[in-house]
């Protein structure tokens, strides 16, 4: 009836703020900007579909970026694309030992946010390794809460604590490095 | 506070999240070169992404918005699979003598009234509880009138809103009950809900039940019966809502 459709129209107006955000989450996850505009349209038509599951008062946002991580790791696991999965422990030995904090003098926030290039910053975050740039990314850009990314990640809020520390740090990291390569 | 703890709360400080260990970390950095130099690079790394976000987030194509509305347009909306969560053990009780009540049916009795009354009620509570279908605004006896002579062919005149009573007409649909030949108006009374369902080729007697924690008022006119149905307690608001709507309903 007339009244369900103009409450479906309206939700949809207001998932549809949001489609910057979802597009760029389905371009890290899929590096593929084909693959990354069908992953968000098969997310919309979930979302819409399944608006009565939305529970009013919570964050909109992240309950599509939620649709849209369970989309891809549905399609992954229906081997619609071969791809190695990283194995959670694995990632984070690694990132731990390849950040172990260096006496190295800081480098001061104002300098680093003047001289990093848009470039140098993208090229820095493409180097993070898929999980911890997703957690450093919906905190960060997103604005997400722990508890959110966790839902959102389908990982404990620890483990979302953790990757963003050493997420940031990484990225920092390499910031530092290009800055003082000139 | 040692170094462990420390890192382990870095990002929530960083980000403002932990003012009561706030003191404790802050004073723990001016004594750790270590530490500090790993909230630095939280807070930088943080504060550059903020800055360059907009700059870094790419922009969906023009052509994506379209498809998604064109994909998107006219899709109903699934019902909310919640059950346990938002139906009582009435409903588990209505479930029982809704199996009863199919082999007991054909037989016109007050006992099949009461079987009837435990099936509407069932309906309507799914309808108002869990599919949420009189959640929008109030809607004008035109629109469902015509609604319901498009959806199923079903001429009935639809009592409109009435401001004196507080009752306002929320939304028309086909009722589960009789192979879909049954129609579902559906009331707010002083925002409550408030069900009147219509059942063509049915005649039963006049009563007055209450069942399952809801109040029934049943009528028979023109081959067709009545049943009003709403939450128990409401027995004299209904009882005046019942005469105006069996004036109106034909």
């Amino acid at each position: 009836m007339s009244t369900r459709d103009s409450e479906g129209d309206g939700f949809r107006a207001a998932t549809l703020e949001f489609l910057d955000s979802l597009y760029g989450a389905a371009l890290r996850l899929t590096r593929n900007a084909d693959r990354a505009q069908d992953l968000v349209q098969d997310t919309y038509l979930k979302a819409i579909r399944a608006r009565r599951s939305f529970a009013d008062g919570t964050n909109l946002k992240a309950w599509l970026f939620t649709i849209l991580q369970n989309t891809w790791r549905n399609r992954q696991r229906d081997g619609a694309r071969s791809r190695v999965e990283f194995d959670s422990a694995v990632v984070e030995q690694s990132a731990e030992a390849a950040t172990m904090p260096r006496a190295a003098h800081d480098t001061p926030e104002s300098l680093l946010l003047r001289d990093t290039l848009n470039a140098d910053l993208q090229a820095a975050l493409d180097g993070l390794g898929e999980a911890f740039r997703e957690v450093v990314w919906l905190r960060d850009v997103d604005e997400l809460t722990y508890q959110e990314i966790a839902d959102v990640l389908d990982i404990p809020i620890g483990t979302v604590m953790s990757r963003l520390s050493r997420g940031r740090r990484q990225l920092y990291e390499a910031l530092t490095r290009k800055n003082a390569e000139g | 506070m040692n170094c462990r703890d420390v890192q382990n709360t870095l990002p929530s400080y960083v980000d403002g999240l932990e003012p009561s260990k706030a003191a404790a970390i802050a004073a723990h950095l001016e004594t750790c070169a270590a530490c500090r130099q790993l909230a630095h690079a939280q807070s930088v790394a943080r504060a550059v992404l903020k800055a360059r976000a907009a700059q870094l987030a790419p922009m969906a194509p023009p052509g994506l918005r379209t498809r998604i509305l064109a994909n998107t347009a006219n899709q109903a909306p699934e019902p909310v699979l919640a059950w346990s969560g938002r139906l009582t053990a009435f409903a588990a009780a209505v479930m029982v003598v809704l199996t009863i009540g199919a082999v007991l049916l054909p037989v016109a009795t007050v006992r099949s009234t009461a079987v009837l009354a435990a099936q509407l009620a069932l309906d309507h509570l799914k309808c108002f509880t869990i599919e949420g279908d009189a959640d929008g605004e109030p809607i004008p006896a035109a629109q469902a009138e015509a609604a319901l002579k498009q959806e199923f062919d079903f001429t009935v005149t639809v009592p409109a809103s009435l401001a004196a009573e507080k009752l306002e007409l929320m939304a028309v649909r086909r009722c589960l009950y009789g192979d879909g030949r049954a129609a579902h108006l559906m009331y707010r009374l002083d925002g409550e809900p408030v069900s009147l369902f219509i059942i063509p080729g049915l005649t039963r007697p006049a009563a007055e039940l209450s069942l399952f924690g809801h109040d029934q008022v049943v009528w028979t006119a023109g081959e067709r019966t009545y049943m009003l149905v709403a939450r128990a307690g409401s027995r004299n608001k209904l009882g005046r809502v019942a005469s105006y709507l069996q004036n109106e309903a034909k």
